[in-house]
């Protein structure tokens, strides 16, 4: 392990370490928040209308086919309305974003030809180090388009398919027209609406039959320019016996007027595949995070959802398993951090189709200086789902009269030989937890970072270490300021 | 402490607690009722405590449909809140729903709520069949203890 990467047992054990140690490089707007001055190759003009989706479907090169699903998407989009659920949305103006921006000409399969400029920036997100130290293969996409993308040549030899969506529908037009938007239609929802009208870039993976992959896919996604909509589309396909890890990061600079990311994802877990898809959500805090992931899990297969939420303005993020095959297995680890400003309407749908499928659903949540955060999930055990079993847990911490945490699980079962069992708490960081560690000599700020860290462990400990480094430094940047 | 017992065959309005409270709520079906109920419980001073204990036995064709909800607004401090809904089905042409929601908007609270929904144990009626009960008796019995808690505490 580089010599960089903190020992976490130290940390854990010595938090003052933790709370020096983060803050001298962090703050989020020297770490994540800084812009890049890009002259960009493209910029189409702001709004939403036929003329733009054919700019962006003629830039793409892209067939027939594929013009007609992005201008059938942009009519179901215009003609559905907003979600009446939720957090408020009535602020977006969709004319005011550029739906297409392309910062770089051409993708490089080297690290040393990307443009200075864009490298730059993701040298200071540490992407490269990153990739060096563990990582298989890594994406970056920055702004509409994928700027980077490698993937080594011992997957590459077994079949391993890792590219940026656009290239995948040229490459392999029969598995891509199988299932592109078959998941999560353009019907679905307003927003996987308009994802399907203006998508751009993504990650496109195929495994085939009994590959295991054994070092994480990664893909990172930034926003730059203000104003913009990033709207990437990612489809995973794990054939039979197959297993993979992926894992998006994200982050934007901050501006005063909003951006837009909305992205939809695909999973395909084919019988006996596992796939895990982990999620470090990083935004700032002017980005709507309005994304539909959902995954189809056949006969024996397994699908875990891992979901970090820490950033963005408002976000509505429900990460859903269709529990099709019979023993198919889901789960979801989400954790949702509100601060200042910020609304987190994150939570997860279980359909469980199949006979004899499992589901665990463990939420975490922390709201604090004023920030929102809500759970909503369905569970839904339908008739012919014999024999399913859930189990639902949902925590949630808030730490201030000015925060708000809510929690809206909804349980269906059709079916006599299913089980369902749910739980949820909330409640305020343990003043006996905290006199304990004062008398230890931690200030009341060290304390309630360690028992915040104690609280997500949960969901921390299933990722990687680099990510679960990082994390716990967002933590302890959100904690700074929180108690007293 | 003040009792309250649910009456699902009425609609259930909205309930101000204003008193360390126990609620009390216990339907068992018959064919081809709709039990539809979406309470809002709100409090009204500081330092209340609230249990909640709902429970359903789902024998027949029928829809039960219990989402309340828990509001804690800024001004309610010590609020000590649980509640729990426990649902044994026995009818594969049922509908069980439940969004037992919370909305808390104060820290100093400690609210939670759990749901159990499945049917009859089969190793508990195994037994019960093995001690010459028929099937019947034997759920007959399990169903009996199942509801004991709430029939003893609302038995005047």
């Amino acid at each position: 392990m580089s010599s960089k990467i903190p020992n976490i047992k130290k940390l854990y054990t010595r938090p003052s370490n933790l709370t020096k140690l983060f803050r001298q490089e962090n703050s989020f707007k020297e770490k994540f928040g800084f812009k890049d001055n890009i002259v960009y190759e493209t910029i189409l003009e702001k709004g939403i209308n036929k003329n733009i989706i054919n700019k962006i479907s003629k830039i793409k090169k892209e067939g027939k086919w594929m013009r007609e699903i992005r201008q059938n998407a942009l009519k179901i989009f215009e003609e559905k309305e907003m979600p009446i659920w939720g957090p408020d949305l009535g602020d977006i103006d969709f004319n005011s974003f550029h739906y297409y921006v392309k910062a770089s000409a051409k993708k490089e399969k080297m690290w040393k030809d990307v443009p200075q400029k864009i490298k730059t920036t993701f040298i200071k997100l540490k992407i490269p180090q990153t990739e060096r130290r563990f990582l298989a293969g890594v994406a970056t996409q920055y702004e509409s388009e994928i700027v980077y993308q490698k993937l080594k040549e011992k997957w590459d030899k077994l079949g391993i398919v890792f590219l940026d969506t656009d290239s995948a529908s040229i490459k392999f037009p029969e598995i891509f027209k199988q299932y592109f938007g078959k998941i999560v239609p353009p019907t679905d929802n307003k927003f996987a609406a308009l994802n399907t009208a203006v998508w751009s870039g993504g990650s496109f993976i195929y495994i085939p039959k009994n590959i295991k992959v054994t070092i994480p896919l990664q893909t990172y996604f930034r926003i730059n320019l203000k104003n913009i909509g990033q709207f990437e589309r990612t489809l995973i396909i794990a054939d039979e016996g197959s297993e993979i890890h992926y894992i998006e990061g994200c982050t934007a600079p901050i501006y005063s007027s909003d951006s837009l990311h909305s992205a939809v994802v695909e999973v395909v877990v084919k019988k006996n595949a596992k796939v895990r898809y982990t999620t470090l959500q990083n935004w700032s805090t002017n980005v709507y995070n309005l994304v539909t992931k959902r995954a189809i899990v056949h006969e024996n297969a397994v699908m875990e959802w891992v979901d970090c939420n820490l950033g963005s303005k408002v976000t509505m993020k429900y990460p859903s398993i269709y529990l099709v095959g019979d023993k198919a297995h889901g789960e979801v680890l989400s954790l949702a951090l509100a601060n200042k400003g910020q609304i987190i309407d994150s939570g997860t749908k279980a359909i469980h189709k199949g006979k004899n499928t499992t589901s665990i659903i463990i939420s975490k949540s922390i709201c604090l200086n004023g920030g929102r955060s809500s759970f909503r999930s369905l569970v839904n055990h339908t008739k012919g789902a014999s024999k399913s079993r859930s189990n639902i847990s949902c925590n949630a911490l808030i730490l201030d009269d000015k925060s708000q945490t809510d929690t809206y699980p909804t349980n269906l079962v059709q079916e006599e030989s299913s089980t369902i069992t749910h739980e949820a708490t909330v409640s305020k960081i343990n003043t006996e937890q905290l006199t304990y560690l004062a008398s230890r000599g931690l200030t009341p700020e060290q304390a309630s970072a360690l028992i915040v860290n104690g609280f997500i462990e949960p969901v921390v400990k299933e990722l990687p270490m680099e990510y679960a480094v990082e994390l716990n430094a967002l933590i302890n940047m959100s904690m700074e300021g929180s108690v007293g | 402490m003040k009792k309250i017992i649910l009456d699902f065959s009425k609609p259930i309005e909205n309930i101000k607690v204003t008193e360390n409270t126990v609620i009390y709520g216990l339907f068992i079906d018959v064919a081809h009722l709709t039990c539809q109920n979406s309470p809002c419980i709100v409090f009204s001073k500081n330092n209340i405590s609230l249990d909640i204990n709902v429970k359903a036995v789902i024998n027949a064709n029928c829809v039960f449909d219990f989402s309340p909800i828990l509001k804690v607004s800024t001004k309610q401090k010590g609020i000590v809140a649980n509640l729990r809904i426990n649902v044994l089905n026995n009818s594969s042409n049922s509908i069980i729903k439940s969004t037992p929601a919370m909305e808390i908007k104060q820290p100093d609270v400690s609210v939670s709520h759990s749901l159990a929904i499945s049917s009859f144990d089969k190793n508990q009626l195994t037994y019960l069949c093995s001690r010459c009960l028929n099937k019947k008796e034997a759920e007959q019995i399990l169903i009996n203890s199942f509801i004991s808690d709430i029939m003893k505490a609302t038995k005047n």
